[in-house]
């Protein structure tokens, strides 16, 4: 499949903070490529280095074969961008807003009208195009966000945190446009710091944290990573040492006195290990499982979960 | 076939200036305000037109006839502003009077000697002085002749009654020698046809070269006002750019295809259609409405207040990249408009004022415009004596938009 993004070792510091560290990355071409990480994790810095309007230190991007250090203008033309913040003129209708994104892109006549018809339909808001955005509920100011990313249909579309504080109904409604478009060829790059967004959605994910990316593939190589096993976490009144013995074979992830996680095999191996401490009398307050996810890909790979 | 860039910085102008023009409040300080405070300044300061009264005069009416009226309503001609001494509040203090004596009108028709007194404070303007006592011989004059004429007139009618005796202007002016009472109500009934018929000679008097009229009334409010309201138009829009930095929305412009120079462009250009539409509303209320003269080049007032607005336009971008709250702006724009306001001459003319305010004045846009709005309104001139002002004010709109440009983020 060709690539249709290609970043190679992309740097990028704010003074003393290193916000992005020498990433690379290629998504190829109708893929939905998900960036997973926590706020500051570096994904808003990546997307606006990616739509030009952060230069980075060092690295380079290409997009659709152009390098967008020297093609800023040419590329911009071919990427739908949308914001995490829903940056709208609030006094405008949404069709006027929609007229105005558009013409930005060099739409103009009835071809800019045609366009603000089709993405208006796409979101499912033509009937309230004429009103002002400020009498929009925050669903709809998110789907009308939207879709000043996509009037002028581009090729490429960035979309960072789109669902960010809306209700799960307005959710699923963006995730399937986001979906559709996928379905109708467009290559996306999706950043989202929801688990579940991103195993719905994205063919591949890179988990990245403190301007690094971890890990990345698709959902299944991710979860590979961590061996398809379950990580057990054991919590009472226990020292360290009481249970080193206790868990033979098994992979220690981390243990401390009155905490123990562990990777196993299976259920039954927890039982097995549940077993033991109540041999040896140990307390145990609180058993935690967690079955081989995207969520302990993440804490394998950046050592913390991502709500931290 | 999409459109280029000259497209985009439109279109990022015309949404300037559509969202300004839907807000009740930028309307009404864009418009309204203007007009409420031309108005007050402009009968603050005398009120008028071209032509406001010079000066008081009061006048001291002792005489009950007609010729007397008539005398007074050919001083309110000269331009004075006549308050008669019998409707001055207690205790005023008139600057300078003129006493018309009782039987003025007789002694007007040869039946005694009359005399004008002008009365004056002392310590008042020795100028002013002598210009109401020109006035009043002027007044006197155009009686004197009209009294001349209708005793002509008389005589070829067949009537031998009436003879021209004395001085003209001290003392008995015609005699009604026989006809008694009769002839005087005739000789009233003319000189009333008589002041009311448009002279047939004028004397139009001008300067030879530069001479200093201060303007007053609305001639000198409607300038002051027109750059102080544009000044201040134009500083408060830098809010607005401040405001897209805080809701993302110069960050989404700044990731289409417009460059940061379309962007800048795009937001001067539509600073400019509002500050032109502002402009153009002004003087069209300055001229329609207050009646005052807007000289003889339009153009070239017109193109000194659009490179006024191109300067302070980028003054506006320079404070909305500056500072990272809306509210921070207005208040830098309020201080700012205030102050270049005053110094530059928008509140008071700037002969007005000590010579090292007149240099500073020198050293603000306001001033430079206020300086070229004089020559063309007051002195006449034509566009080629604003040509460095305009160059001025270009010079700072450059460099107040290169700062701007320069200093110009995504976000706060």
């Amino acid at each position: 499949m060709t690539e249709t993004i290609v970043v190679k070792e992309l740097s990028k510091s704010f003074g003393e903070v290193r916000a992005v560290r020498g990433i690379d990355f290629a998504v190829a071409s109708g893929e939905i490529f998900g960036f997973l990480g926590p706020n500051g994790a570096g994904k808003t810095t990546t997307i606006s280095m990616l739509s030009g309007l952060l230069r980075p230190d060092s690295g380079s991007i290409t997009i659709d074969g152009m390098d967008i250090a020297s093609h800023g203008r040419d590329v911009r033309r071919i990427l739908g961008i949308i914001p995490q913040e829903i940056a709208l003129y609030e006094e405008l209708s949404g069709r006027d807003n929609l007229l105005f994104w558009g013409g930005l892109y060099g739409l103009a006549g009835g071809e800019l009208k045609d366009s603000v018809d089709r993405a208006l339909e796409l979101v499912e808001l033509t009937d309230r195009s004429k009103d002002p955005v400020r009498t929009y509920s925050g669903g709809m100011k998110r789907r009308i966000n939207l879709c000043a990313g996509l009037v002028h249909d581009p090729k490429i579309i960035l979309l960072d945190e789109p669902t960010l504080g809306i209700d799960p109904q307005a959710r699923i409604r963006i995730l399937d446009v986001v979906k559709g478009l996928a379905g109708r060829g467009k290559t996306i790059i999706y950043t989202t710091h929801y688990l579940e967004e991103a195993e719905q959605i994205c063919d591949r994910i890179a988990i990245i944290d403190e301007g690094t990316i971890h890990a990345s593939g698709t959902l299944a190589e991710l979860v590979e990573l961590v061996g398809g096993k379950i990580m057990v976490t054991v919590s009472g009144g226990f020292g360290a040492e009481d249970v080193r013995e206790l868990v033979g074979d098994a992979e220690i992830d981390h243990i401390e006195d009155g905490e123990l996680r562990v990777k196993l095999l299976d259920r039954d191996s927890t039982g097995m290990l549940l077993g033991g401490f109540f041999s040896a009398g140990l307390q145990v307050d609180g058993v935690a499982i967690k079955e081989p996810s995207l969520e302990s890909v993440f804490l394998q790979v950046t050592g913390r979960e991502l709500r931290d | 076939m999409r459109r280029g860039r000259a497209w985009t910085v439109w279109k990022i102008a015309a949404c300037d200036f559509r969202l300004t023009m839907r807000e009740k409040s930028a309307v009404l300080w864009i418009f309204l305000m203007p007009l409420a405070f031309i108005t007050f300044f402009g009968l603050s300061f005398g009120g008028g037109s071209g032509r406001t009264p010079l000066a008081t005069l009061t006048v001291e009416n002792n005489d009950g006839g007609f010729l007397s009226a008539d005398l007074v309503s050919l001083l309110e001609g000269e331009n004075y502003f006549i308050q008669m001494s019998d409707t001055l509040p207690d205790g005023a203090d008139p600057v300078r009077t003129l006493v018309i004596p009782e039987g003025f009108t007789d002694g007007g028709l040869g039946r005694g000697k009359v005399e004008l007194v002008l009365l004056r404070e002392r310590g008042s303007n020795e100028n002013a002085g002598r210009a109401a006592s020109a006035a009043v011989f002027r007044s006197l004059a155009r009686l004197v002749s009209g009294l001349v004429e209708i005793e002509d007139g008389l005589i070829r009618e067949g009537s031998e009654s009436i003879v021209i005796r004395g001085d003209t202007l001290y003392g008995s002016l015609l005699i009604v020698s026989k006809d008694g009472p009769g002839m005087a109500a005739v000789v009233e009934q003319r000189m009333d046809t008589m002041l009311v018929r448009p002279s047939n000679v004028t004397v139009r008097s001008e300067r030879a070269g530069r001479g200093i009229e201060i303007p007053g009334g609305f001639q000198s409010s409607v300038p002051g006002n027109l750059v102080m309201f544009v000044l201040m138009t134009m500083l408060f829009s830098g809010a607005a750019i401040t405001a897209e930095r805080q809701g993302g929305l110069l960050k989404r412009i700044g990731m289409s295809p417009a460059g940061k120079g379309d962007i800048v462009a795009g937001k001067l250009l539509g600073r400019i259609f509002i500050g032109v539409a502002q402009i153009i509303f002004l003087l069209a209320a300055g001229k329609l409405l207050f009646r005052i003269s807007l000289g003889n080049d339009i153009g070239g007032l017109f193109l000194l207040m659009l490179a006024f607005t191109f300067a302070m336009g980028s003054l506006s971008i320079l404070f909305g990249s500056l500072l990272s709250d809306p509210d921070q702006v207005t208040s830098l724009g309020v201080i700012t408009a205030m102050a270049m306001s005053a110094l530059g001459g928008c509140w008071w003319p700037l002969e007005m004022v000590s010579a090292p305010l007149r240099v500073v004045a020198y050293c603000l846009p306001t001033g430079w415009t206020i300086n070229g709005i004089h020559r063309l309104i007051s002195f006449g001139m034509g566009t080629a004596a604003v040509l460095p002002h305009i160059a001025v004010l270009t010079l700072f709109g450059i460099v107040f938009l290169a700062a701007g440009a320069k200093r110009l983020k995504w976000d706060v």
